[in-house]
């Protein structure tokens, strides 16, 4: 009777022990700025924090489809950058990508956008055949294009990336090569190296912490 | 008995190994290079990226365009090919900044090890297809 008691108490503690574990490691942190709104509700004076969240847009996928923030909401999704005659780290990225997309593309709650920024090159035909030599089936990880200015805003102002037209550069461009993770709720969520295995191993992790969440 | 046995398979497995033509330094050499200027895109296995970036590894098109690798490398790729029965059109940098005897190196590190060739090349041979 005394070993069973001794048991059950042992069992509790691990289980609060692996409780705690789980609340401070299986929880992603919300990225960007946020502001406090203050709003009268019943009477009562409460705080809401507002959570800075991906800009508007509106873009063409490989296939002529428009794309925009509708098409993500309430999913949750991974954004990249790249033009497809990039002679340096793209190719690695596009390497690791396939990995996150033949993981996930069963799931219906996980999209893949990858942004071109070179659009006069990487024309929407030009994009749907990289798609199709990827292996992608066009509808869960989307090759996107739109006007330049737009993209290289939508870049850093909504996912924190750098992109830019550099002529001093192999390819012509200057890119970040981060993957970034995107809530449901359009916040971002987290920023990997797309360019290593180890960094994509985590981002896959941490997509599967963020599929739980409400 | 075994161990004589043993020791024959070793002794055939060494000769094996080491082709008498094959300069093993330089192939080394030919390793850091492919492994500075060729992984990102081909990868260190040599099996390319997809249908994006094509193999080097037993890739026929090395087999039957052997004379034309020092021009590939240096000046680049812009036209499609076909390699093991699939087709590519992505554009391949050039690399004019590898002497005649670094891309020799290269050359033989990729023959070497992804066409499993012992027939390497000189660097004046590589001069020669270079002004072909």
């Amino acid at each position: 009777m005394k070993l069973r008691f001794k048991c059950l108490g042992l069992i509790a503690v691990i289980a609060l022990l692996v409780a705690c574990n789980s609340s401070t490691h299986n929880t992603l942190p919300i990225l960007g700025n946020r502001v406090a709104e203050e709003k009268m509700i019943d009477g009562k004076l409460v705080v809401d924090t507002i959570y800075q969240t991906i800009p508007t847009f509106s873009l063409l996928n490989q296939d002529s489809v428009m794309v925009s923030n509708e098409t993500v909401k309430g999913k949750i999704y991974v954004a990249d950058f790249f033009f497809t005659s990039c002679p340096t780290i793209c190719p690695i990225m596009k390497k690791e990508m396939i990995r996150v997309y033949e993981k996930f593309k069963g799931n219906n709650q996980v999209i893949i956008l990858s942004h071109t920024i070179d659009p006069d090159y990487d024309t929407l035909t030009l994009l749907r055949d990289y798609a199709n030599r990827l292996g992608s089936d066009g509808k869960h990880w989307m090759f996107l294009r739109g006007d330049r200015k737009l993209v290289y805003e939508l870049a850093e102002k909504g996912y924190y990336a750098s992109a830019m037209v550099d002529s001093t550069e192999p390819g012509g461009f200057i890119h970040s090569g981060g993957f970034i993770l995107v809530d449901k709720q359009q916040r971002v969520r987290g920023i990997y190296d797309g360019t290593s295995a180890n960094d994509v191993d985590k981002l896959m992790v941490d997509m599967d912490i963020l599929l739980k969440e409400e | 008995m075994r161990v004589f046995i043993t020791l024959i398979v070793v002794v055939f497995f060494a000769a094996c190994m080491e082709a008498p033509n094959v300069n093993m330094q330089q192939v080394a050499h030919g390793q850091q290079l492919y492994e500075i200027h060729c992984t990102n895109c081909h990868q260190l296995d040599g099996k390319g990226i997809a249908r994006i970036v094509p193999p080097l590894l037993n890739a026929d098109y090395i087999v039957q365009n052997r004379n034309l690798l020092p021009q590939i490398i240096r000046n680049g790729m812009q036209q499609p090919i076909v390699v093991n029965g699939v087709n590519y059109h992505q554009k391949m940098p050039g690399n004019n900044k590898l002497t005649d005897n670094e891309l020799t190196a290269l050359i033989n590190f990729i023959e070497f090890r992804f066409a499993k060739s012992t027939q390497l090349l000189s660097v004046d041979s590589v001069k020669l297809l270079l002004r072909l």
